[in-house]
């Protein structure tokens, strides 16, 4: 009998003999070398195996690499389209200068060299007359660990900014609060429960290897909960499906709570060793003394009004199907897997507590970091060190983090536009980098203003593998390469173990095994794309050519000094010295680290990662430490650097207590000492206070599909799946306003509106509309911009707004694809972000994504894809949330309490005001 | 040697078509046609709402329709059970597509032949798991030896809760669902919208069943991607060509038996069916997709398939006319009254085999069964003595009187046999399936109604009329008027009803 392997043997990844599939069943024999990478289209950094045909230097197809920990040889459709990528007529092959008006669509090919210069010089001009502060680096998903930042880092320059308060920051911040961690990581294949109040058996933060691992944890058992007012993947395959009205989870999730500590069902020894139980007793109940017990009947009063008859009232869900499902995360016992990423904390105010209180359970059932339960992203997630570490930058940079928002989780990103029009800086030079914030962020056309206006950008660079609506608007539109065409590290905390993944360029790599001498990625790349690593380095020559900025240096070539790194140096150092156990690994093959890296393309850093908190503090630390006995902390220079557990010093939580904070000092500190426990908070989008006779909904607009990612994956294997994304309504919604599936519906948010087609169905809540986060991508030339995947508009203003207008949808074209003439849908889906204004939570600075929404029948004359917003308003609504903030600065002077971190640290001292 | 199948769990897909796209870039399958795909179904009001995934592909059925109809055996049987095929070997007929229940089958743009999942039979010669089985996030997919007990797929297909595609059906096929309800495993349960949540609608069959806004529970289609149908307008103009072409020459040749020597039945009938196999011919060449290779069925025959047999009807059809034409042109009368009766059993051949053609379509449940031979040769003794009729007065000939009434007897008898056929088949009868109920229904009163109540029965009913009123001697109009509108009518009715066989049969969901 045959043992069928899912993927060739690495034995034959240099030289794989495969059958041509297309001329089968002759027997046409093709050479291959397998070179391994890492997938590019999101930020699971799954492994990836590209075929390079040797005859003809092409990337034939690509597979997931079964060496790989994490996604474990498999990969979702995203990953498999990426030769989709390398081959779009519509990609951006050489670079591109503005000529004529920014956004006018003029552009003419230049040379690197020119861009280099230019944007060199004036980056260098800007970092020697002190302006550092104005020059941006704006990255989408970043796909890499580091490697950008330590750029910025080398220019001393604090300016990186991400999309992250427009993904995940309300759930990072719930998550930090507890346990100083930034995310979690949970081992869903061995947990016995797992609750989800993501869809991450579709999308998700990790959704390849995250989706295996939950059916893998099903399949062996597991009861999977999901809470989602939609039907989405996920609640379809759910156990138990509790579509809570949006903004509500908090009650929900409170109401098991109290089941879990009314029925005995949780871990006592664990919340009594790892809680800082003591410090909300001393805090919130003077009355009580600090006993453990008294902890407990706190808990029981905080919460005694959540029952499930509340919450089945406040939530819409069934009080036994709460009840059920609170007893089934009882049950798992240490064996409770949960993930919360984007469609509840993402969509409402306060989703932040949102995330607290589904932590809650996961300290209730002892679930932190066991097996089968949730574990944290330091431990799993490996990033290792580069040859050098510039000093971190001198100042504080008020466009990433204004002083209204000092716990913003990660940079305002999306409130830039409006930070600029209220003259709070200006930019000299801003990267957009793989980032398409005109279509990604809320009230884009704000974004469209601020790009357009030469007084608050100066230079606009976009670092993009194909057209965006922001790259339109870019003064340099700079090709860099997709996942098999660039050198990056890149690890994520997929599940309990750490694992170190590597992407190359693999046509050089090809290239370089047929004994060829390559001196840069863009020379076997297509056209003159270039890879970013190596065009930071050459850059930061243009910036400092001799060296006098004290800039150079860290991408200076060790072996040939005068001459910049080369990837080789680079990556090869770093598996050299930074990555334990990878030298010794490549030795026993008889490899150099950076050849067994290349030829592997993943190294398992560390398998079965498990409560990493209860690692014995080692002697070093514990020197000159002392033990404060009644709080059971060990203390070294003024601050608890662990805790006393059994009478043994560990690490405990990388929190001010050293242990789980359910009682946040923190919040009480700068301002918000009504949310210092984690506590219900309805949504700003409440459906007690919306008015159905009005037609109003609550829209949630950011779902997402399996198929697709926005910015980078508008290919036609993709779309000819998934191309539209209709307005969802209950059916028993749409009979009340009278509209079918299909029928053209108006949808008006406070700052404009958007027309689209209606898709009645039973899988979403009453009262509640839902349109997915992908779709509805346009272009302003016929020809440059994704013609498979955008509509051609016109925008045209009106009055303080502007009003978009499909010309035409997708259309078939002629190119170098003969499956480019086989297009044959035309709706592309409408672009509903324009219409929504910033919502930034007062607290997360996440923007609050649910829209209060007014639903009408389509009048005549709308047509499909009319869109209409008035910037004038968009500001207004920006003052009103920016209102609700309590600015900084907190104890001590400081703009933002030490202990949370940024992306980019800069000095300790610009931490205070 | 292995006998190769294959099982999903439904249990574990989550609907990511990571399947989907690792067939297209394993096979490099164009934009338009799919090797495989998901189909996804939502059911059931909320909260009690549910959507569920379907992967489909082929079969490899154990008794393949498509092999058996394919007629130059470019699609084969492997050893190993799996049902794969020559490219180089294939004409592009799309009888594979007629055959198929599933829907496995379509033509490549770029190839012009036919396509269909092989199991990614040059990846299993290399021991690799197909690409779908490989990339699959949940492990849903499993592939493996049905003759090896041990292994996880023949387990599955050992274990009553496994369903299959269609069972009813009787090809065997090899690949088995667990946790599939009747909603998705059967095409015909569930309602196909006119929009999908994440896209529009494309080749939508057009006897679907439709959404009911009043029953918003009923399973619904959420996507589904099937292929463009095989056949439509050209092979209704085959059915009518060829009808004529066969008609002609049976009716020329009955008549000689029943003594006509006129010009009528010994030339220009004849030639007239000649003109029109040569037609049906020329209709059947430039049809096929690859129309350089359609030689390939004769040299490359498969004996099974009814294409190949009908090939050979159709040129023994032609060689006959020829040789009665010259035996007529050259005087050698007594030549045809030797060549009456090849004629006629060559007629009825070429007639008739295309109902068993249609039969061996097994994927349409309105083609099923022998009645449609039966149906055809009626249609065609119409068609025949329709044109007939039309060639004697336009051409001027005169035939006797007894000829005349001979050919009214024909058309009008032929015309209310098939009217009543029709009536029976469309409006009496209990459909068996629900596939047969819905194509009738689509028949009676969906998209092909107009083409059947007003050309089909109302055209034949005027010609009927028509050829009653001439045989009763009417004096409100010339008779011969009345002949000509009997047999224009009786022409169009015929068309009529070919055009609604062909598109009803084919219109019903197969996925």
């Amino acid at each position: 009998m045959t043992m069928f392997k899912t993927h060739p043997d690495p034995s034959q990844w240099d030289d794989f003999i495969d059958y041509e599939s297309t001329s089968w069943p002759r027997k046409d024999r093709r050479h291959y070398w397998i070179i391994p990478s890492v997938c590019f289209n999101c930020e699971s950094a799954c492994g990836i195996l590209a075929y390079v045909d040797k005859e003809q230097l092409t990337v034939r197809k690509i597979e997931g690499n079964p060496l790989h920990p994490g996604s474990r040889g498999r990969t979702c459709a995203k990953g498999v389209v990426t030769p989709n990528q390398l081959e779009d007529p519509d990609r951006i092959l050489y670079p591109l200068k503005r000529d004529g008006e920014r956004g006018s669509g003029k552009w003419t090919q230049v040379s690197w060299e020119e861009a280099l210069d230019e944007i060199g010089g004036r980056i260098r001009k800007a970092i020697v007359e002190n302006r550092r502060h104005e020059i941006m680096y704006h990255v989408g998903r970043p796909g890499e660990d580091g490697y950008a930042n330590r750029v910025l880092q080398a220019w001393g320059v604090d300016g990186h900014n991400s999309h992250t308060n427009v993904c995940s920051s309300s759930a990072r911040l719930g998550h930090f609060l507890w346990c100083g961690d930034d995310r979690p990581s949970p081992d869903y294949a061995n947990a016995r429960t797992i609750l989800l109040l993501s869809s991450h058996l579709e999308t998700g933060h990790y959704f390849n290897p995250h989706a295996q691992r939950i059916i893998e944890g099903q399949s062996n058992g597991a009861t999977l909960i999901v809470i989602d007012p939609r039907l989405s993947n996920t609640s379809a395959k759910a156990d138990v499906w509790l579509p809570a009205y949006s903004g509500t989870e908090g009650a929900l999730l409170l109401a098991m709570v109290k089941i879990l500590l009314d029925d005995d069902l949780y871990d006592r020894e664990f919340v009594r060793t790892w809680v800082d139980w003591r410090g909300y007793l001393h805090a919130e109940r003077p009355d009580l003394a600090i006993t453990f017990d008294h902890f407990i009947a706190a808990l029981k009063d905080l919460y005694a009004t959540f029952t499930p008859e509340f919450a089945a009232e406040e939530t819409g869900v069934d009080a036994a199907q709460i009840v059920e499902a609170a007893r089934a995360i009882g049950r798992a016992r240490g064996t409770f897997s949960t993930h919360n990423w984007r469609s509840a904390a993402a969509g409402n105010l306060w989703g932040w507590q949102i995330t607290r209180c589904l932590y809650l359970l996961v300290v209730l059932t002892g679930s932190v970091g066991t097996k089968g339960g949730v574990g944290l992203h330091l431990s799993n997630k490996f990033v290792p060190k580069p040859p050098t570490t510039p000093a971190p930058a001198e100042y504080w940079n008020e466009l990433l983090f204004p002083r209204e928002y000092p716990l913003a989780h990660f940079e305002m990103s999306f409130l830039l536009p409006h930070l600029l029009k209220e003259n709070r800086g200006k930019l000299d030079v801003y990267f957009t980098r793989v980032y398409n914030p005109v279509w990604t962020n809320p009230d884009g056309f704000s974004w469209m203003e601020m790009l357009t206006d030469p007084e608050k950008i100066g230079l606009h660079v976009a670092l993009t593998p194909t057209w965006s609506e922001t790259a339109w608007f870019a003064d340099y539109v700079l090709p860099m390469g997709l996942g098999t065409e660039r050198h990056d590290t890149m690890s994520q905390e997929t599940h309990a173990a750490q694992w170190l993944g590597f992407r190359q360029p693999v046509l050089r790599v090809a290239r370089e095994k047929r004994g060829e001498t390559i001196r840069a990625t863009y020379e076997a790349n297509p056209g003159e794309v270039w890879e970013e690593s190596e065009f930071w380095a050459a850059l930061t020559w243009r910036i400092d050519p001799d060296g006098a900025l004290g800039i150079r240096k860290h991408f200076e070539s060790p072996n040939e000094p005068g001459t910049p790194v080369t990837m080789d140096e680079y990556y090869g150092w770093m598996f050299e010295h930074s990555v334990p156990g990878l030298p010794e690994a490549a030795a026993r093959e008889q490899l150099t680290p950076l050849a067994y890296m290349r030829k592997y393309g993943v190294f398992k850093v560390k398998d079965n990662v498990y409560t990493p908190y209860e690692a014995p503090l080692s002697n070093d630390a514990l020197a000159g430490a002392t033990i404060d006995d009644a709080q059971a902390l060990v203390i070294k220079d003024g601050k608890a650097i662990g805790l006393v557990v059994d009478g043994v010093a560990v690490s405990g939580f990388t929190t001010p207590s050293r242990r789980l904070e359910f009682f946040s000092q923190t919040l009480v500190d700068w301002g918000w000492p009504e949310h210092a426990v984690p506590r219900y908070v309805p949504g700003h989008v409440h459906w007690r206070d919306l008015k159905p006779q009005d037609g109003e909904f609550d829209l949630l607009p950011n779902f997402r599909l399996p198929t697709l990612v926005h910015t980078r994956s508008p290919v036609k294997w993709l779309y000819e799946i998934s191309h539209d994304n209709p307005l969802w309504i209950a059916t028993a919604d749409a009979r009340r306003y009278g509209v079918a599936t299909g029928d053209l519906v108006k949808v008006r948010t406070r700052i404009g509106y958007f027309v689209t087609r209606a898709w009645v169905t039973e899988g979403i809540r009453p009262g509640v509309l839902g349109m997915s986060h992908h779709l509805g991508r346009w272009r302003l030339h016929e020809e440059k911009g994704n013609r498979n995947a955008s509509a051609l508009v016109t925008i045209d203003r009106q009055g303080t707004g502007y009003k978009v207008t499909q010309v035409h949808g997708a259309q078939p074209f002629t190119s170098s694809d003969p499956d480019s003439a086989r297009i044959w849908w035309s709706d592309v889906g409408v672009h509903q972000n324009l219409t929504f204004p910033v919502q930034p939570d007062p607290v997360s600075g996440m923007h609050c994504w649910h829209q209060r929404v007014t639903l009408e029948r389509a009048e005549p004359g709308d047509r499909y894809g009319d869109i209409f917003v008035d910037t004038a308003k968009s500001h207004e609504v920006y003052k009103e949330w920016l209102a609700m903030t309590r600015p900084a600065p907190g104890p001590g002077g400081l703009r933002r309490p030490l202990w949370f971190d940024r992306p980019m640290r800069p000095a300790p001292a610009v931490y205070t005001l | 040697m292995p006998n190769y199948g294959f099982a999903i769990d439904l249990r574990k897909c989550i609907g990511c078509h990571a399947c989907t796209i690792a067939c297209k870039a394993e096979h490099q399958i164009p934009v338009g046609v799919n090797r495989c795909w998901v189909k996804t179904v939502e059911e059931g009001t909320f909260p009690a709402t549910r959507r569920l995934f379907f992967p489909v592909l082929c079969n490899q059925c154990g008794d393949a329709p498509c092999v058996s109809i394919c007629p130059t055996n470019a699609l084969f049987k492997r050893r190993d059970g799996i049902v794969d095929l020559h490219g180089d070997s294939c004409i592009g007929c799309r009888a594979c597509m007629v055959a198929c229940p599933y829907d496995q089958l379509f033509i490549d743009p770029n190839t012009h032949t036919a396509e269909k999942c092989n199991f990614c039979a040059n990846r299993v010669e290399n021991e690799l798991l197909p690409a779908c089985v490989s990339v699959c996030p949940t492990e849903c997919r499993i592939f493996g030896d049905l003759d090896d007990p041990t292994s996880a797929v023949a387990r599955i297909a050992a274990d009553a809760a496994a369903d299959v595609r269609k069972p009813e059906k009787g090809t065997a096929p090899k690949v088995f669902y667990l946790g599939a309800s009747a909603s998705v495993l059967e095409p015909e349960a569930a309602v196909r919208p006119f929009i999908y949540k994440e896209g529009q609608v494309r080749l939508r069959p057009l006897g679907s069943p439709s959404p009911d806004p009043s029953r918003p529970g009923d399973a619904r289609v959420d996507y589904d991607t099937p292929h463009a149908k095989p056949w439509g307008l050209d092979m209704a103009i085959y059915l009518l060509t060829k009808g004529i072409g066969t008609g002609t020459l049976l009716v020329s040749a009955v008549l000689r038996l029943l003594g006509d020597r006129s010009t009528l039945s010994g030339l220009a009938g004849p030639a007239i069916s000649l003109l029109f196999i040569v037609a049906t011919a020329a209709i059947l060449v430039v049809d096929l997709e690859r129309p350089e290779r359609f030689y390939y069925i004769l040299i490359r025959p498969n004996w099974r398939s009814w294409m190949v047999w009908g090939t050979y009807f159709l040129i023994g059809h032609g060689a006959i006319g020829t040789l009665w034409i010259a035996a007529s042109w050259f005087g050698f009368t007594g030549a045809l009254d030797v060549l009456v009766w090849p004629a006629i059993a060559m007629s009825i051949l070429a007639t008739c085999y295309t109902g068993f053609l249609f039969a061996q379509g097994l994927a349409r449940d309105l083609w099923q069964g022998p009645q449609s031979a039966v149906a055809l040769l009626v249609q065609a003794v119409a068609e025949g003595a329709a044109v007939l009729l039309l060639v004697e007065r336009f051409g001027s000939l005169t035939i006797a009187g007894a000829s005349t009434l001979t050919l009214e007897w024909a058309l009008g008898g032929a015309v209310a046999a098939h009217l009543a056929f029709v009536i029976v088949e469309n409006l009496i009868l209990r459909s068996a399936t629900r596939h047969h109920a819905l194509a009738v229904s689509a028949i009676r009163r969906g998209p092909f109604a107009r083409q059947f109540w007003g050309g089909a029965l109302a055209c034949g009913a005027i010609a009927l009329l028509a050829v009653a009123a001439a045989g009763a001697g009417t004096e409100v109009v010339s008779r011969s008027g009345l002949l000509l509108a009997g047999a224009v009518f009786a022409l169009v009715s015929s068309f009529a009803w070919e055009w609604v066989w062909v598109e009803a049969g084919q219109s019903v969901p197969l996925s």
